[in-house]
């Protein structure tokens, strides 16, 4: 092997190096230390729809460490639910990177109590995410606060899409488009986006 | 004619651009719902759909496309004939199912479908643009096959014919004047990755690569139809 092409192929590990652990760095999750209680994590408000534009956030890097009372730990996000009952909670998961987070939502009261889980099976297929929407209507135990984890029932599935994609060729004057199927899998799994919504119900 | 036409090919080539999907999710627990009456579904006949080549080439183009994706339709629709093909009766069928699964009662009309002449103003998706009270249900749901057919990303044999369903559904209160959910149901859905349509990926066992291969089929295209509407009633009956 030639010195040249040896000094070539250094170069292009080491960029590929830099790349992978930049890579890393933006989708492994922190390891601060775990905490015993749901009331120790940050909250993250659930974003009011007609406020600004909602906000996705990457699980990985807003997930912390929590040790449930059986002992196990894994990294959850908890949302604040900001509005009065009947309230709406509309949670959709992004299909970026052809990943797509295996999303569990449990619904929890004032006193942090299961309200209502529901499983990744729970959401909705809609083009290029998965959404889930569910109701707090009773005024005497509303919904106050969404706990993310990962259902372990998800991961590792594919999602396949069919598309619609386009070729463009300029012509003078304009362009031929071609459009042609092509597929889209993507992986399940325990990174991946996620955005929480909350709209009040008036006419309910 | 041609305006509804334009419109199909709008709602299946490039769904995002032309028209905006209806979506309330339904709050189950808000409302004592038993019983449902089913108004009578859009008449609708069998389609055909690609991006045909001549759109890229103005009016004319889009004229000779048309008249093209018109004549494969009557094919299939002559084809759906001969299997005797009941697109209303394969929909009520499982969508009965599925309903009657989830606790409902469903009280359909007779005939399920309005006939070809029928005037109810509708929308963008089929939807009717009001209801009536009705004292025979709790609540009352228009729901209508939108497109219904074989459709292909492309012009190419690599984008191969595949059974093709819209279904849109808006329900609707006893009194007719509150809708309590609309939706969407995409089966083999080429609107992208914006589309906010439920999608279900079509079966791969019915592909034709090309629509010699639809016609040569025969009555068996039917096949690929009724999985497609099958999957998609039960789709649709999953968010009530």
């Amino acid at each position: 092997m030639s010195t040249l092409l040896r000094y070539t192929l250094m170069l292009a590990s080491t960029g590929l190096a830099f790349a992978g652990s930049a890579l890393a760095g933006k989708s492994d999750p922190p390891q601060p230390r775990c905490v015993e209680s749901l009331s120790e994590l940050p909250l993250l408000k659930a974003h009011i729809k007609g406020e600004r534009s909602a906000k996705s956030l990457p699980f990985a890097r807003n997930a912390r460490c929590l040790r449930f009372s059986d002992g196990h730990e894994e990294p959850v996000m908890v949302y604040a639910v900001t509005l009065p009952s009947p309230v709406q909670i509309t949670v959709e998961v992004d299909n970026r990177r052809k990943t797509i987070l295996a999303a569990r939502i449990e619904a929890l009261d004032e006193h942090r109590e299961l309200v209502a889980a529901y499983p990744f099976d729970a959401f909705t297929r809609r083009g290029g995410h998965y959404s889930l929407t569910l109701f707090g209507n009773d005024p005497d135990r509303p919904i106050r606060y969404l706990l993310v984890r990962i259902d372990g029932e998800a991961i590792g599935r594919t999602d396949t899409r069919m598309v619609s994609s386009m070729a463009f060729f300029p012509l003078p004057g304009g362009s031929y488009n071609h459009s042609y199927e092509s597929r889209l899998i993507s992986e399940m799994g325990d990174t991946g986006w996620i955005e929480v919504e909350q709209s009040a119900l008036t006419e309910e | 004619m041609l305006l509804k036409r334009i419109l199909l090919l709008c709602v299946i080539v490039s769904l995002n651009a032309c028209v905006s999907l209806p979506q309330k999710a339904f709050n189950k627990g808000a409302h004592d719902i038993k019983t449902i009456e089913v108004l009578p579904m859009a008449n609708t006949e069998a389609q055909v759909s690609y991006p045909h080549p001549g759109l890229n080439f103005g009016l004319i183009g889009a004229t000779v496309a048309l008249a093209e994706l018109n004549a494969k339709g009557n094919t299939l629709q002559k084809q759906l004939d001969a299997a005797q093909f009941d697109q209303y009766e394969s929909f009520r069928v499982s969508f009965d199912k599925a309903m009657t699964e989830r606790g409902y009662t469903l009280i359909w009309s007779d005939p399920v479908a309005a006939g070809k002449k029928d005037k109810t103003k509708r929308g963008a998706w089929n939807l009717r643009k009001s209801a009536q009270a009705t004292d025979r249900a709790d609540a009352q749901l228009d729901v209508n096959l939108v497109f219904y057919g074989y459709a292909a990303s492309g012009a190419g044999k690599n984008s191969p014919y595949r059974p093709t369903i819209s279904l849109a559904a808006q329900l609707f209160d006893a009194s007719g004047k509150k809708k309590l959910f609309s939706d969407v149901v995409m089966y083999h859905n080429m609107g992208g990755i914006g589309s906010k349509a439920i999608t279900i990926e079509p079966d791969p066992a019915f592909s034709y690569p090309k629509f010699d291969d639809v016609e040569a089929a025969g009555a068996s295209v039917a096949d690929g139809l009724d999985a497609a509407i099958r999957a998609s009633a039960e789709a649709m009956a999953r968010q009530l």
